[in-house]
């Protein structure tokens, strides 16, 4: 927030001079404000705010009273200004902990623009009105009002000049997006992006859903990899982007330590959380999985009910601001409307789209959720989970479910993690895998009705990748391409012959307990069922690590 | 001594614009009087250490005129400004319309001095004076002078007319560091011997890099020259004569030394030539060729004791000579003879 911006100039009679200042009296006490006490003590800085000769030209600070100046003086020389030179300096004021960096550029552009209208015409020392008048004392002004209003200004000076100023924020730089990650937009991406946007850019948002990973996008959407992954940093950066994992039937989730003071103890949380989750308030089936069609996502997961509602847009509004726009569409449905229903005994997981059919159905209540989240844990895979809950779940979209925790951080996904040991393996009996590796290794083979749809539309893709990206595999550990949450699926099958092309020297490198399962099956370009497969067979003993 | 007597603080104040950085760079920093023109105005302080006659620094603090840094020198730098001064040089811009406005300051810039370095040497330069009619000039001068000494308290002021387009700067300058050269009474009582002894008219010692008089002597037949000003006159000259020097020989005039110059005529015989590191000496000797001879060899036989009687007087202290050197050197470099 700018506190105060003023124009000063070196006179050559009564030396450093503050010309405007905005708001009145801010640095210097005037006539018209006598009320106002100044900021600071302009005599103290003046010499900072007019510099020597020497160190015009240059960004300058100084800190006073709690203030910070940021200035750019700028000298001009020249046979027609008395004394042969023109000093003067805009300068921004701001309170002394606030974070300057982006003014900057603001004082600098400033210096620039008023150097070049003082040579074009003498703008500066023409300008001869009071103190508080004048055409640059009203740029003053109004750079303040806009700035700190809206952030940017355009200012017309003359028929050939404009101040056009914009405060951008500086963030820090995002952590390197990787293969096995899968991006979701926080907002509405058709509200901002346009046709000068940049080539991957536009290629590659439609394909982010929340669903597929980045590795997936790329082939999807025809993209490089690394520009695909700095096209995405890039939406990171602006804080476009949620980071998630690969939602799969065999990864484990387990609540956080936010766990009771989130969704336990917010009711408005679980009101966005029914409404986000509910399969009644899913979007209408998209048109076709790779639609350019900007106006509603193409799914590349869409032809079963469970997983249709991955549409990013629906997801993100209710993400970014939750809880204004629940209250208002919430009064529009009754509780009962807006909390899942619960699934009939004998068709769990058929005929969501026409839950009126039954009389006054049950429903998932906003107890009911927390105790659906409450119950995944440690050592139980999501199918397990889902295979316990799924009458409660019959009406609820499984991957928002998760996803919906994972965002609000009150839920965490369990990573697995291999790390070989110098044992020689086992025999296959006596494994060394814990329990819970090989119980959910035991189930991960079964594959739900979702996850079939949602991979077999992927499939012809991964199919290519995996011929294309087989051919170059020369030896060192290829960056194919392969969807994560086909791990549970059936197209790993199709593939099950020409498993060992995988040695066991590249699946070493990954077996030092730092490369989660997401990374080695994406990499590799292997299913975890596969996956877990392989690791039996290698010579040494594995460990398979959760957490 | 010790180092802090040595770095005397002189500061050089008055209004904006009345020529002190004019007079500082004709002075110090070899500019010739049309080159000032091309200066920028002085933001607040400036402060530079002139080396004068070898290891006499100057702690000059050239200070800005403009009203607001007046008001900072008074007020909250009034201390710092003021404290350890040896020298204040004043300023005053003939041409100025507002004198009464410049007195008040001048008279609460003389009130901050007497608070912190009562025992300060003030010196007024009435500058500009170029400007007046020259009929006028001793006139108005006078008058100037009167009232400023008026407002002083009770400093001692010397005042000097003087203007950068001709020798009364050198003159002002010269009466200035005349001041401030500590073992001046020792150079002077060798310089007076010197000059008997080898008959001399008149002995005149420059410093090396302002061409300033340090002092000078005089004989009884020196005294009848009707030219009053020739000491300043010979400096200015002798500026010039560096600048010209420095433009054909594509040196600066800060390096653009020489090393003798002799000029002999039916009624005098003049020898102008290094004499120490920091020093030029000249003479004017009666003339003939036998007697010019000689004088010119006992310069060069004085230098070392020259050197001698400094260092009998405190360590050479403000008056450094330089180990001997042979005579081969000087004689080598640039002869001018000029007949009249």
């Amino acid at each position: 927030m700018i506190k105060a911006i003023f124009y000063s100039k070196f006179d050559t009679i009564e030396g450093p001079k503050v010309v405007h200042q905005v708001p009145d009296g801010a640095i210097v006490p005037s006539p018209t404000a006598p009320s106002q006490p100044p900021f600071l003590t302009f005599s103290d800085v003046s010499f900072f705010v007019i510099p020597r000769q020497e160190l015009c030209g240059n960004l300058l600070q100084v800190c006073t009273n709690g203030y910070r100046i940021l200035g750019y003086p700028i000298c001009m020389k020249s046979v027609r200004y008395d004394r042969n030179e023109f000093i003067f300096n805009f300068c921004i004021v701001l309170a002394e902990e606030d974070d300057f960096s982006t003014y900057k550029s603001v004082v600098q552009k400033l210096a620039d623009l008023m150097h070049g209208l003082e040579e074009q015409n003498g703008f500066l020392s023409r300008d001869f009105s009071k103190s508080g008048e004048g055409k640059v004392y009203s740029l003053c002004e109004m750079l303040m009002e806009d700035l700190n209003n809206y952030c940017e200004c355009m200012i017309p000076i003359d028929e050939l000049n404009t101040l056009n100023i914009k405060l951008f924020p500086i963030y820090p730089s995002p952590p390197p997006v990787k293969a096995w990650q899968v991006p979701l937009f926080t907002l509405r991406y058709q509200a901002f992006m346009d046709e000068n946007w940049d080539l991957t850019m536009q290629r590659i948002v439609p394909h982010i859903n929340g669903v597929n990973s980045v590795r997936v996008i790329s082939v999807l959407a025809d993209t490089d990899f690394s520009l695909t992954c700095r096209a995405l940093r890039h939406l990171l950066y602006y804080g476009c982007l949620f980071i998630l994992d690969i939602f799969s039937f065999s990864s484990i989730y387990a609540p956080t330590a936010q766990f009771s003071t989130t969704i336990a103890s917010d009711e408005a949380m679980q009101l966005e959380c029914a409404r986000y989750v509910n399969l009644r308030f899913a979007p209408h089936p998209p048109t076709g999985p790779t639609s350019p069609l900007p106006a509603i996502l193409a799914q590349s997961s869409s032809a079963n009910g469970s997983t249709n509602g991955s549409t990013a847009p629906l997801s993100s509004s209710l993400i970014t601001d939750p809880a204004p726009s629940l209250t208002r569409e919430e009064s529009r449905f009754d509780a009962e409307e807006i909390w899942p229903l619960l699934g009939t005994e004998e068709t769990p997981s058929t005929s969501t789209t026409s839950p009126h059919t039954l009389h006054k159905p049950a429903i998932v209540d906003g107890v009911g959720l927390v105790e659906l989240y409450a119950s995944l844990k440690q050592g139980q895979s999501v199918k397990q989970w889902y295979a316990a809950h799924s009458r409660s779940l019959a009406n609820i979209d499984m991957r928002r479910f998760i996803t919906f925790g994972v965002i609000k951080g009150f839920l965490y996904r369990v990573h697995k993690y291999a790390c070989a040991t110098s044992q020689p393996a086992p025999p296959p009996r006596t494994s060394s895998f814990t329990q819970t590796a090989l119980s959910s290794r035991g189930t991960t083979g079964n594959s739900t009705p979702y996850t079939v749809s949602s991979v077999s539309e992927d499939a012809p893709i991964l199919a290519i990748a995996r011929r294309e990206s087989s051919r170059e595999r020369a030896g060192s550990v290829v960056s194919g391409s392969r969807n994560g949450n086909g791990s549970g699926g059936a197209p790993s099958a199709l593939w099950e012959e020409d498993d060992e092309v995988v040695g066991d020297e590249v699946l070493g490198r990954y077996l030092d307990g730092t490369h989660c399962f997401d990374q080695i099956c994406t990499e590799l370009e292997m299913s975890e069922r596969e996956l877990t497969a392989r690791l039996k067979r290698y010579p040494w003993e594995v460990l398979i690590l959760h957490r | 001594m010790d180092a802090r007597k040595k770095k005397r603080k002189v500061l050089l104040m008055g209004k904006s614009g009345s020529g002190k950085s004019s007079m500082r760079s004709i002075i110090f920093s070899n500019y010739v009087a049309k080159d000032v023109r091309r200066l920028g105005a002085t933001i607040d302080v400036e402060h530079s250490h002139v080396k004068f006659m070898g290891n006499l620094t100057l702690n000059l603090w050239d200070c800005g005129g403009q009203d607001a840094f007046m008001e900072t020198y008074l007020a909250s730098q009034r201390g710092n400004i003021f404290s350890d001064v040896a020298v204040l040089i004043y300023v005053f811009d003939i041409e100025s319309r507002e004198v009464e406005r410049d007195l008040d300051t001048y008279h609460a810039i003389i009130e901050a001095l007497r608070e912190f370095s009562p025992n300060a040497y003030v010196f007024c330069l009435v500058h500009k004076m170029d400007l007046i009619q020259a009929e006028h000039r001793q006139r108005i001068y006078d008058e100037r002078s009167a009232v400023i000494r008026s407002r002083s308290s009770d400093f001692r002021v010397d005042t000097f007319a003087s203007s950068i387009w001709d020798q009364s700067l050198y003159k002002a300058w010269a009466g200035i560091v005349h001041k401030l050269i500590p073992n001046l009474i020792v150079i002077e009582r060798f310089l007076t011997a010197f000059a008997k002894k080898i008959n001399a008219e008149e002995v005149i010692l420059f410093e090396r890099s302002t061409f300033l008089t340090v002092t000078s002597v005089t004989s009884e037949v020196g005294e009848l020259n009707p030219i009053y000003d020739r000491h300043e006159r010979l400096s200015n000259i002798m500026k010039a004569f560096k600048h010209c020097a420095a433009r054909n020989t594509l040196t600066t005039p800060a390096s653009a030394g020489f090393v003798v110059m002799h000029t002999k005529t039916p009624q005098f015989n003049i020898f102008l030539g290094r004499f120490t590191d920091n020093t030029y000496i000249f003479l004017v000797v009666p003339p003939g060729e036998a007697s010019y001879n000689c004088a010119v060899l006992n310069t060069m036989l004085a230098r070392e004791g020259f050197s001698k009687a400094a260092a009998g007087s405190g360590g050479g202290d403000g008056f450094p000579l330089p180990p001997p050197e042979t005579t081969e050197d000087h004689a080598t470099n640039g002869t001018n003879g000029i007949s009249a």
